[in-house]
């Protein structure tokens, strides 16, 4: 039950409700304290949350016992009379607290705590905790350490933290990595062979068929490429900002400067081609929609794509390809756009 | 795009009223939804300059969270496969699942509330469900000022304790 988690929420929980009740004061907070609070809530996301959580708790509490069940004059004899110490610490309570959320909520509710609460302190003791994408969904997840989390489509992740390590595995997919520093566990990403090592950082990997793709988009990350045969560490290769390792499975790492924006463009759901052959793009298109874009012949596959383009909308690129002439269009609502490329008789 | 998100903030200017905090408790009823939202909320409060904000940072916090919240339901609109009636069913601010989870929340805050020590519910009950004032609390209990803040704070951080657990996922 002791867990590093349910500790490092205890004090914020604390805090918001403080902050928010000082907030709701009628006369104005000097400066020097609404700075305090902005500092505040810029530390942590959790921190924002827990605010949001606090007002919106503090405005439904207006609904309380609203057919005035409550005699507060007889709650205050009470209290003379049987001398309640004040509650330093709301564990105890809460925890008999939650027992009763369970008793009236019901049979579902209490299956969705448990398991939820199973999962959350399962964290801690070194299992595994799974995040996965479906086609085209987006989601953003924040660890137990407070770094965040971005999955891409069709992705899927694995996270390990103890007390010495985070570590988390990309299974498949993209995912774009915000870490929270602590010199004293290292945030590690693995990638098949490939080790993304950052200390309070923000960087992107994406994994490929083929090849991962790691973007720093903040601070610097230690690259390793781990060979199964090799008991010898590999070297580091060490990134920062705006560069780009390319690592295949049987080369050298490649290192190349980039623009981190164009990495991460997918946040928005952009696809940003530059110089790429139409079968990368229609692969990319491919990893967000249903309906996919197949590339037939050699020439039509290798010809080079430049553009911004909507991921959701693969039509858009279809048409695009459609202007030239010497391209044939077979659509299978729902199913595919086959693209194929005619032998072209003089160029 | 810029323009009528705008206008649809214009609904909410002055000191964040209600209508806004609600329209945000909807969005914070879902623990994965709530942590995106915040994690959002949170990235764009790093990026703005702080002398901008510092008059009222409470206001321009729940502005951004309403906004980021606002904006990914266009893009959920427009993202989402076609005929996707559940959206639509989503959208509607006043629908009974809105108000469900509103009686959902009061009804935990109530559950809450049995939890504290007499004198922090009957102070958090005297200001939240009767509107008395702080200073009149003071006098009407016998504290001190200072005591009913710290009431009222430890009331809503137990109730927020108590809401945790179904939080967190």
């Amino acid at each position: 039950m002791n867990n590093d988690v349910d500790k490092a929420t205890a004090g914020v929980i604390e805090q918001a409700a403080d902050w928010v009740v000082r907030l709701h004061e009628d006369v104005s907070m000097p400066t020097a304290e609404r700075r305090a609070f902005l500092a505040w809530l810029r530390q942590s996301p959790v921190h924002v949350r827990e605010f949001l959580q606090a007002e919106v708790d503090w405005l439904a509490l207006e609904g309380v016992d609203s057919e005035h069940g409550i005699d507060v004059a007889a709650l205050l004899a009470d209290d003379e009379t049987n001398v309640v110490p004040l509650r330093g610490s709301a564990s105890a309570p809460s925890r008999s607290s939650k027992r009763g959320y369970r008793n009236v909520a019901g049979l579902a509710a209490t299956v969705i705590v448990a398991v939820a609460m199973a999962t959350y302190f399962l964290l801690d003791s070194r299992s595994t905790e799974s995040y996965v994408t479906a086609l085209g969904e987006q989601r953003s997840v924040v660890l137990p350490d407070g770094s965040v989390v971005e999955l891409n489509t069709q992705s899927r992740l694995d996270v390990r933290f103890d007390d010495v390590r985070r570590d988390v595995d990309l299974l498949a997919g993209e995912a774009l990595f915000t870490v929270e520093k602590d010199p004293s566990r290292p945030f590690r990403v693995f990638s098949g062979a490939v080790e993304v090592q950052a200390v309070g950082t923000q960087f992107n990997v994406y994994r490929q068929t083929e090849q991962t793709v790691v973007t720093v988009l903040e601070g610097r990350v230690a690259v390793r490429q781990h060979e199964v045969s090799s008991t010898v560490p590999p070297e580091a290769v060490e990134l920062s900002v705006g560069e780009q390792a390319v690592v295949q499975a049987e080369a050298t790492l490649r290192q190349v400067t980039t623009s981190p924006t164009k990495a991460v463009a997918w946040r928005q759901r952009r696809l940003v081609f530059e110089d790429e052959s139409l079968a990368n793009v229609a692969a990319e298109f491919n990893r967000y929609n249903a309906q996919r874009i197949v590339v037939e012949g050699d020439a039509l596959r290798a010809r080079r794509i430049n553009g911004v383009f909507n991921a959701d909308r693969p039509e858009r690129i279809v048409q695009f390809i459609m202007r030239s002439s010497d391209v044939e269009l077979v659509e299978v609502p729902g199913e595919e756009w086959r693209l194929v490329g005619l032998p072209v008789s003089s160029e | 795009m810029a323009r009528n998100q705008r206008r649809w903030l214009d609904e909410f200017t002055g000191e964040p009223g209600k209508r806004l905090l609600r329209y945000l408790a909807a969005r914070l009823v879902d623990a994965q939804q709530a942590d995106d939202l915040a994690q959002e909320t949170y990235l764009r409060l790093l990026r703005v300059d702080e002398e901008a904000v510092i008059r009222e940072p409470r206001a321009y916090a729940l502005r951004v969270a309403a906004n980021v919240a606002h904006e990914w339901r266009s893009l959920a609109r427009n993202r989402l496969p076609h005929g996707s009636d559940a959206l639509d069913a989503l959208e509607d601010e006043s629908s009974p699942e809105r108000a469900f989870e509103q009686r959902e929340r009061i009804d935990r805050l109530n559950r809450a509330l049995e939890t504290l020590s007499p004198n922090c519910r009957a102070v958090l009950l005297l200001h939240r469900r009767d509107k008395l004032t702080r200073e009149q609390i003071a006098e009407t209990v016998g504290i001190s000022v200072g005591m009913v803040k710290k009431h009222l704070a430890q009331g809503l951080a137990v109730c927020r304790r108590f809401q945790s657990g179904r939080d967190e996922t």
